[in-house]
């Protein structure tokens, strides 16, 4: 147990960087204030989206109310944070238990394969809980508030959040753990890592689909049987996540049903950890070092000496190393061409196809067919659906180690930044795209309106992903052990997020201004066109100027 | 061929002196071996000559190039080896080599005939279409070495380039690194095996505490006595030794 503890230590301090932070607070405090100073702001801009999800819930608890089933505002938070931990835990724990650069180290110390296994876990799980408070307490609150709650039910909702990433993140680490058995069988482990994480995340989305599209949620017979019943809703709404059904059982009944569920939630966490521990004893050593072993190919490759400009290297170079990293090709390339596929889903033949508020939708879209407003809404929802794709934004935080060849080879950075934009940006259109196409078959949209929301769209996220090299090239990310950290720790990615997303609201005003002002559609398409071309040639100088500068401070 | 004149560089925010006003003029047709014990400013003084690291005073010629003002030419003039193997690991060898060439501006021909010599000269060429990943620590220094030369540049910088490699490939870049000046080229490289830095260097340098202490051919270090590069060494280098450069 020793071994462990002091494992999971030096993770955590690895992780968490504590021991630099100690150094910083004695040696070096102006760095310390500035690291303190970026969390906050982060944080202080985390409060607008805090700010909108509590708003969100009281709205939702006040319509619970008037069903009789407040407590559903628990189900709901829960059966949320459920599916964040269980979508994002996949690519945490595949990342931190198989692609970390510590797997050969760790492997060579003299400590069993579970016990490694088991920090990796614990270290993703500690991770999870800022979402889980960020979902849950929300809801606990407004629950407990309204309902008069007593200490008691604040300790066992504690209780329960500590409880509630578990179930998720087993079943992350199960999945993980059975594909990387997969993947260590074949010859191009890279290749397959990448089609099972794609083919895992379809799975887990289709499939809560899947169970609510055999409900027809407009049988008025179907709907009244549910409101008969007292926790008719909470059961259909937690079909997904049963423990999200327990919490609420366990924070809104009396003793003893509270007490049973309690023990539900413990039995299935307990049996889940059990079951995943043990397979995990058998083989994760397997999976992880099948990552370390070398891919090679029996027969020699036919080699290429094709020469090409520098900037046509940097960006096929961006290219090679995203396709060939699974964690960059998971998190910048996948989620832009399945997130798209996954939100328009329910409106394809699935449940929701049939809703009266999707088929007021579908009028009110046939009414704007031929006003400016429907290319700006979907170029602004285009927009930000790829804000969030962190390509652009840790282009130079993924260069690790490996930034001394950046700095060392005579091309120009503003060559060097220009073809990592370029890269970045292709991916971000090819996701505008690939979302405008489904949406178009979704909402039964014009050729015309798609193609002139694309065009929008492409305009007015050149100075968004300009914005996001850029904060990149001030301060990248260099010094991490999992290539999971340069995206998904980075607070560079969240920093052009925000950002990114004040541009958008900036320009979605100016998009207002001027609609109340021009009355043609053409003429005010094409004003605003113009002024986002311009902003964006205004953009690409001015990161021409800056850069220079910037990459002279990277001291990797 | 590379001048070093007056540098200094400082890390936390001036508190730690890494190197401390250090001069070097390294001619053409030199092997020159910089030597210095463990954190005493090799390798952070390599980094400036490569560009990587900002030097904070003084100025560092490649070629005529200033490596501040004019980086890109200066680069252009260099081959550099880091002591670290650090790599794109998921290119294979030849994705890699292609870049490299790419960037130094090698004609298709040339890059050809090169990458096949010093892979051939390295036994790389059946590895070269495997991901580096797969490597070998030797290997990956093999594919840097080759990579680094390939553009066939006037200055090699190399950062303890012997780390890694075979006794095969160790004696063949030693080779190469002699035909190279013969051309009157410039090798400076950074060594802790003594004997070969004793055998292969034209002249020597030692840096300690960030400071050069001593700069001459084996016989000028030697004074009169036939003492080893070993003894120069610890001597020089003994705690409260530094002298100024």
């Amino acid at each position: 147990m020793g071994k462990f503890f002091s494992l999971l230590k030096m993770q955590i301090n690895s992780q968490l960087g504590l021991s630099a932070a100690r150094y910083a607070l004695k040696h070096d405090k102006k760095s310390l204030w500035k690291g303190l100073g970026m969390g906050l702001a982060i944080l202080v801009s985390l409060g607008v989206f805090a700010f909108m999800y509590i708003f969100l819930m009281i709205q939702f608890h006040e319509s619970a109310m008037v069903l009789q089933t407040p407590q559903l505002i628990i189900t709901i938070g829960a059966v949320g944070c459920g599916l964040f931990v269980l979508f994002f835990g996949i690519f945490y724990i595949l990342g931190a238990l198989f692609l970390a650069k510590d797997t050969e180290f760790l492997a060579s110390l003299p400590i069993r394969q579970e016990s490694v296994f088991l920090s990796k876990f614990i270290l993703v799980l500690l991770g999870e809980y800022p979402l889980v408070l960020f979902m849950m307490l929300p809801p606990v609150i407004i629950y407990g508030v309204n309902a008069q709650k007593d200490v008691l039910y604040y300790l066992a909702a504690a209780f329960c959040m500590l409880l509630l990433p578990l179930v998720p993140l087993l079943l992350a680490s199960l999945f993980s753990l059975l594909l990387m058995q997969l993947v260590s069988k074949t010859r191009r482990r890279d290749l397959i890592l990448l089609i099972g994480s794609v083919i895992l995340v379809l799975v887990l989305f289709i499939g809560p689909n899947l169970l609510f599209s055999g409900m027809d949620e407009n049988d008025p017979d179907i709907m009244l049987k549910l409101l008969q019943k007292s926790d008719g809703l909470i059961d259909i709404s937690g079909r997904i996540f049963p423990p999200a059904v327990w919490m609420t059982r366990v924070l809104s009944l009396d003793f003893p049903e509270s007490l049973l569920n309690l023990g539900y939630l413990i039995l299935l966490s307990a049996a889940a950890f059990g079951l995943v521990y043990l397979l995990a004893s058998f083989v994760y050593q397997k999976g992880a070092t099948a990552q370390m072993e070398s891919e090679k190919r029996g027969k020699i490759a036919k080699l290429n000496y094709k020469a090409s400009s520098q900037l046509l290297v940097m960006y096929r170079n961006e290219w090679r190393i995203i396709l060939r990293t699974p964690i960059y090709a998971m998190n910048s390339l996948i989620l832009v061409f399945v997130g798209p596929f996954l939100m328009c889903l329910p409106l394809v033949g699935g449940s929701m196809a049939q809703d009266p508020d999707i088929q007021a939708l579908y009028t009110l879209i046939e009414q704007g067919r031929n006003g400016p407003v429907l290319p700006l809404i979907l170029a602004g929802i285009l927009c930000l659906i790829n804000l969030m794709n962190p390509a652009v934004s840790s282009t130079f935080s993924r260069e690790g180690k490996n930034i001394w060849i950046l700095k060392n080879i005579p091309v120009d950075i503003r060559i060097q930044a220009m073809g990592k934009l370029l890269l970045g940006y292709t991916i971000t259109m090819a996701g505008a795209i690939a979302t405008a196409v489904v949406m178009a078959f979704a909402f039964k949209l014009d050729v015309p309106v798609t193609l002139l929301s694309i065009g929008l769209c492409a305009l007015a996220l050149i100075p968004v992903n300009v914005t996001g090299i850029y904060i990149d090239l001030m301060r990248p990310k260099l010094k991490w052990n999992n290539p999971q950290e340069a995206i998904k720790q980075n607070a560079n990615v969240i920093l052009a997020m925000l950002v990114g997303g004040i541009i958008l609201i900036l320009f979605g005003a100016m998009a207002y201004l001027l609609s109340t002002l021009i009355t043609n559609t053409v003429l005010l398409l094409s004003t605003l066109a113009l002024i986002l071309g311009a902003l964006s040639c205004l953009s690409l100088v001015a990161l021409n100027k800056a850069a220079p500068k910037a990459f002279r401070r990277i001291e990797g | 061929m590379l001048s070093i004149k007056n540098v200094s560089k400082s890390y936390s925010k001036g508190k730690v002196k890494a190197v401390d006003n250090i001069s070097l003029e390294v001619r053409k047709g030199e092997i020159f071996g910089f030597l210095g014990p463990n954190g005493a400013g090799k390798t952070t003084t390599i980094k400036m000559i490569a560009g990587i690291l900002s030097i904070d005073e003084g100025s560092i010629v490649i070629n005529g190039h200033d490596i501040a003002k004019d980086p890109i030419k200066a680069k252009l003039s260099m081959g550099f080896v880091p002591d670290t193997h650090d790599v794109y690991e998921r290119l294979t060898g030849i994705d890699y080599l292609n870049f490299i060439a790419d960037v130094y501006n090698v004609p298709q021909a040339e890059r050809k005939k090169n990458i096949e010599k010093y892979l051939e000269m390295f036994e790389m060429m059946d590895a070269v279409g495997q991901p580096i990943k797969s490597y070998s620590h030797g290997m990956k220094q093999k594919i840097i070495l080759t990579g680094a030369l390939l553009h066939q540049p006037p200055l090699w910088i190399l950062d303890e380039p012997l780390t890694g490699l075979d006794p095969r490939a160790a004696h063949l870049l030693k080779e190469e690194m002699h035909r190279h000046c013969e051309k009157g080229n410039t090798v400076f490289f950074s060594t802790h095996i003594l004997e070969v830095a004793e055998k292969l260097c034209h002249r020597i340098g030692i840096i300690n505490k960030g400071k050069i202490i001593t700069v001459g051919t084996m016989e000028e270090l030697r004074h009169s006595s036939d003492a080893s590069l070993e003894s120069i060494f610890l001597e020089m280098t003994e705690e409260g030794s530094g002298v100024n450069g």
